[in-house]
């Protein structure tokens, strides 16, 4: 052993002794009490030193306590974090701006080349295949678009939208894997198509909703404001459904049977003011929309399974998700743990996986 | 209090450094109220405390792919926070406290650190002696013990923080510790002293 205090002073300043007292631990209790029966006389100076060091460790300074609350902190911590994503922003703006003068030079050269080719081809080949546009969102990311005819799109996270160059010209198509709220310009002679999987929503000027993720069994459109035409793209016998201001249709992908409902709508475009809102939803399905909206994995045990289809109601705009899943668990008998994983082997956490079960 | 655990504050630090939000909201949430009573010791003014946390932590984001890692992120914030502090302080307020040769803003142990008082009358009278005893101490003392016992730091980052050298951290830790013992000989059964030559 390094260390052999004798008297008070010397446990109050031995390192190894501090620790015993702050942290017992199995092996340093039996290195302790092996030292005390070989050195006996030494107890009473250890029993001593180790009051003062108690009464130091367990000091209480409230200066925080006193002043911040929790809400506060919360609030400071998402001031700082947009303070954060704003500056970003701007300096990823100044760095593109950047970038594209420097390639200005060569890209004169390639729009040239490319204008001339494609002159040189459409004289030839009249009906080229058209090119196309894809935006993806990630996810914890959302995003505002407006297309080349006005049409604004909010676009929520985990999700894609591609057009042709043709859009605007000859068709007004969107292909929508994910999920998005489309404010469309009126245009009477080009119809406004979405196709989201094998669904084909036709509107001429209006407001709604469409969810369809891959995976997903089902196509869900809401419809805000104005009229909708609702129909299947893989059959030739389609017949269409219009829908009503107000109207849910959710389209069953396996039965292709359409049901309507008008229960909830404001909750199901929520997102794109930045709340999520839950009124009724599974268990299963809160999880998936949360591990969208914050890009983390979101793991339910199989224990859980009894309440996986257990309805939550609850509302969330700023909260992090630590928060989000305190709420969770507090209004059903569920816990959850948190796990960092190391996907590359070099110590470097790659994502937090979130296990909820039940308690 | 649980002290700093280096393994995970390494991970939690390089997922923060990857731009992992999560890790980012552990590491304020965890650090955040030991940066802010710190700080408290050193001014009265909480918004420039608040404040000047909100810059260290905004500069950390802009720069997390310039820092290098580490496995104590206590020491880490601290050693920045009170460069920041002390640059603030000193900048804002009139020099008119030179007075002292010291230009170092005073560390104020009261500002903060209460008796906490609770059922046990006992617990409670050792608590107010404990304090009047370190309200007894010099500054650097106060600062030193502080930062030991109630910010989990050690003698080495004591020492770094407060650019000061190793030994001068132990020497000066050792005279405060055995200072308060002196404060407290009255309460202490005395054993049976074993002088060894």
């Amino acid at each position: 052993m390094k260390s052999n205090p004798q008297n008070i002073d010397d446990f109050l300043f031995d390192d190894e002794y501090n620790e015993f007292v702050r942290e017992p631990s199995k092996k340093n209790t039996n290195k302790w009490e092996g030292y005390f029966d070989a050195n006996p006389e030494t107890k009473t100076e250890a029993a001593n030193a180790r009051k003062i060091i108690k009464g130091l460790l367990s000091l209480k300074d409230k200066a925080a306590d006193h002043e911040i609350n929790e809400f506060h902190l919360h609030q400071k911590f998402e001031e700082t974090w947009g303070k954060y994503k704003s500056s970003k922003s701007k300096s990823t703006f100044l760095k593109a701006s950047k970038l594209v003068w420097r390639s200005i030079a060569a890209a004169a050269v390639i729009v040239f080349a490319v204008t001339f080719y494609s002159l040189l081809h459409n004289s030839i080949l009249k009906n080229k295949a058209p090119e196309y546009f894809e935006v993806y969102v990630p996810a914890a990311k959302q995003s505002q678009l407006t297309l080349p005819d006005g049409t604004k799109v909010w676009v929520n996270s985990d999700t894609k939208i591609s057009y042709s160059t043709q859009f605007n010209s000859k068709e007004r198509n969107v292909h929508l894997a994910g999920e998005a709220f489309f404010e469309v310009s009126k245009n009477e002679k080009l119809p406004f198509k979405v196709f989201a999987n094998k669904a084909e929503i036709k509107v001429f000027g209006t407001k709604f909703n469409v969810k369809s993720y891959p995976g997903d069994e089902k196509v869900e459109t809401v419809l805000v404001d104005g009229k909708v035409e609702l129909s299947r793209t893989d059959s030739e016998k389609s017949g269409s459904v219009e829908m009503q201001p107000g109207d849910k249709a959710i389209f069953n992908l396996k039965t292709n049977k359409v049901t309507f409902t008008r229960k909830d709508i404001d909750a199901d475009v929520a997102w794109k003011d930045g709340k999520v809102i839950f009124r009724n939803v599974e268990l299963a399905e809160v999880c998936k929309t949360l591990s969208r909206r914050f890009s983390a994995e979101i793991v339910l045990s199989d224990d859980a399974g009894r309440l996986l289809t257990h309805p939550f109601t609850f509302t969330i705009e700023n909260e992090p998700l630590p928060l989000v899943l305190d709420y969770l668990c507090k209004a059903a008998p569920l816990m959850y743990k948190t796990e960092y994983i190391d996907l590359d082997g070099e110590k470097g956490v790659e994502l937090i996986r979130y296990t909820i079960s039940s308690k | 209090m649980k002290l700093i655990n280096k393994e995970s504050d390494l991970r939690i630090w390089q997922s923060f450094r990857k731009g992992d939000k999560a890790a980012f909201q552990k590491i304020y949430f965890n650090h955040y109220r030991f940066l802010y009573n710190y700080c408290r010791k050193y001014t009265n003014d909480t918004a420039l405390v608040e404040d000047i946390i909100q810059d260290l932590f905004v500069t950390l984001l802009e720069r997390k792919d310039f820092l290098s890692d580490t496995d104590n992120i206590r020491f880490y914030l601290f050693s920045s926070i009170r460069r920041r502090l002390f640059k603030t302080l000193n900048d804002r307020e009139f020099k008119v406290t030179d007075l002292f040769s010291n230009d170092n803003p005073a560390f104020h142990l009261d500002q903060g650190v209460e008796p906490n008082f609770g059922n046990d009358d006992e617990e409670n009278r050792f608590q107010k002696l404990l304090i009047s005893s370190l309200n007894n101490l010099g500054e650097r003392q106060k600062e030193m013990i502080y930062l030991k016992y109630y910010s989990g730091l050690n003698c080495k980052e004591i020492a770094d923080i407060l650019g000061v050298s190793y030994q001068t951290t132990r020497n000066t830790l050792c005279t405060a510790l055995s200072n308060i013992r002196k404060d407290f000989e009255d309460e202490m059964p005395k054993g049976k002293m074993v002088i060894i030559s």
